[in-house]
């Protein structure tokens, strides 16, 4: 066992450089008392993106929506999983979706990345000709032991995820006790930026590897609104939430980037409550098109 | 009294550091926990005139930057964003961490979010078994079972000390 006083130690050395600089503090001070919005460096400002939440509500119009490739195939995907394994969305937001095409055929991947993702496991569906195959890493063990078992079950199926999502105490005491015996933890990689990311300025971050910069929308772009309403008819459509689980939420992204490609994006994440579990909403949109680039919902965030 | 603005400008001399690395170690993102920061202490004086004094400081601070970090972890757009920098790259370290530290820092920064709370407020803010608790709403109990998972998952396999 690491002593207490190396793992003190190791902290405070790798910390000793994040300190918060007199600058930062002082904006830190004059924006919150002078009452200014917050600059934000990755994400625009949250009391802007509410403004704008009330006003796509009010400014309802309906979109037909576009669906990119990509987006299409992760839809079709999660759809594949209702039918093969009854995974709800709400269960799908423990895991990150990642596609590869490959000729007509699409790879579908969902990574475990709550609880304990070995217990999860991870779900692979291949789209081709029109047929949607779906698989489990976990497909060898008896599937009546996680239908039909609780907690304790020796994999994480949807009855479980559901449970654990629901009554997060029982679900760390069962990890706890499975952890012995849990297949594998699987780490999660974030998407490597080719360039690396120290070189990074203010305001880029790089998006399935793509290098993106926040922005202001042009004449051919979206609204806000717009964006929004979009976003509000992809959640409604591909998650089954309601208007107003939507309303009661909270936006806290809301932003326009410039592409590398001359191209633009909007991404737009809300987090709402629903039946109880905390969802995080996610769309990525073509900034001039509004077509659906991705679409994901987090719900792992609550382990 | 002393006035609210004074109060809060110490408050954040005094513990914006901490939050700015619970943030970083929760985020593993600089720029992210610099917003997570600003938003903690929005947070901290909107609520500093409604706080019970039920438990210290310190702890309602830090748990006001967890539950900040977790809405950010459920922020489903930064999914696919990364700005996530080396902590080679974080200025300032010290100049004396050797290979052995570097390396049980990633450790560290690569376990589970319950885990790795638990291990930066105990072993970093020194905070007791009983603050732990209070500033991750859980018991003490489960503090210590998350305390020696962490130490099992950080202990290098082969490893049997």
């Amino acid at each position: 066992m690491k002593s207490n006083d190396k793992i003190k130690s190791c902290l405070t050395e790798n910390l000793s450089g994040l300190t918060v600089a007199r600058r930062q503090h002082n904006e830190i001070i004059n924006n919150i008392i002078g009452g200014k919005p917050m600059k934000k460096k990755l994400t625009a400002g949250l009391a802007l993106a509410i403004v704008l939440s009330v006003l796509a509500v009010s400014a309802f119009a309906a979109y037909v929506l576009l669906w990119s490739p990509q987006a299409d195939a992760q839809s079709q995907a999660r759809q594949a999983l209702t039918d093969a394994y009854g995974l709800t969305p709400e269960s799908l937001g423990c895991f990150v979706t990642s596609a590869r095409q490959d000729g007509d055929a699409w790879t579908v991947t969902f990574t475990g990345d709550g609880f304990n993702p070995g217990l999860l496991g991870t779900y692979t569906v291949v789209i081709s000709g029109g047929n949607a195959t779906a698989s489990w890493s976990h497909d060898d063990v008896d599937r009546a032991e996680w239908e039909n078992g609780g907690l304790m079950a020796p994999v994480w199926g949807q009855p479980q995820i559901a449970e654990a999502l629901r009554d997060t105490e029982a679900a760390e005491a069962a990890q706890l006790e499975l952890i012995a015996d849990a297949p594998a933890t699987e780490i999660v990689p974030m998407v490597t930026p080719p360039g690396g990311p120290e070189s990074l300025e203010e305001g880029a971050a790089y998006w399935n590897g793509e290098l993106i910069r926040i922005s202001t929308p042009g004449e051919n772009d979206l609204t806000g609104e717009q964006a929004m309403e979009i976003a509000y008819q992809a959640f409604l459509e591909e998650f089954g939430v309601t208007r107003e689980e939507l309303d009661a939420g909270t936006v806290v992204g809301n932003d326009f980037y410039t592409r590398e490609d001359g191209g633009t994006l909007w991404g737009i994440s809300i987090n709402i409550l629903k039946d109880g579990v905390d969802w995080g909403c996610g769309v990525t949109m073509d900034g001039a098109t509004g077509e659906i680039l991705m679409i994901n919902v987090v719900t792992g965030g609550n382990s | 009294m002393v006035p609210s603005e004074v109060q809060l400008e110490a408050w954040l001399t005094e513990y914006g550091d901490a939050v700015l690395r619970t943030c970083y170690l929760y985020l593993a993102d600089r720029t992210l926990a610099e917003d997570a920061l600003q938003d903690t202490f929005i947070k901290v004086w909107r609520g500093m005139n409604g706080r019970r004094g039920e438990s210290s400081v310190k702890t309602w601070i830090l748990r006001i930057a967890i539950n900040t970090c977790k809405d950010y972890k459920r922020t489903a757009w930064l999914r696919h964003v990364d700005r996530s920098k080396p902590v080679e790259a974080l200025p300032l370290s010290s100049a004396d961490t050797t290979e052995e530290s570097r390396e049980l820092f990633d450790a560290v920064m690569r376990l589970p979010a319950k885990y790795k709370q638990a291990i930066l407020l105990y072993h970093f803010h020194n905070l007791t078994m009983a603050e732990t608790a209070d500033v991750l709403k859980t018991s003490r109990s489960t503090v210590q079972n998350r305390l020696h998972k962490a130490y099992t998952l950080l202990e290098p396999e082969g490893s049997d000390e």
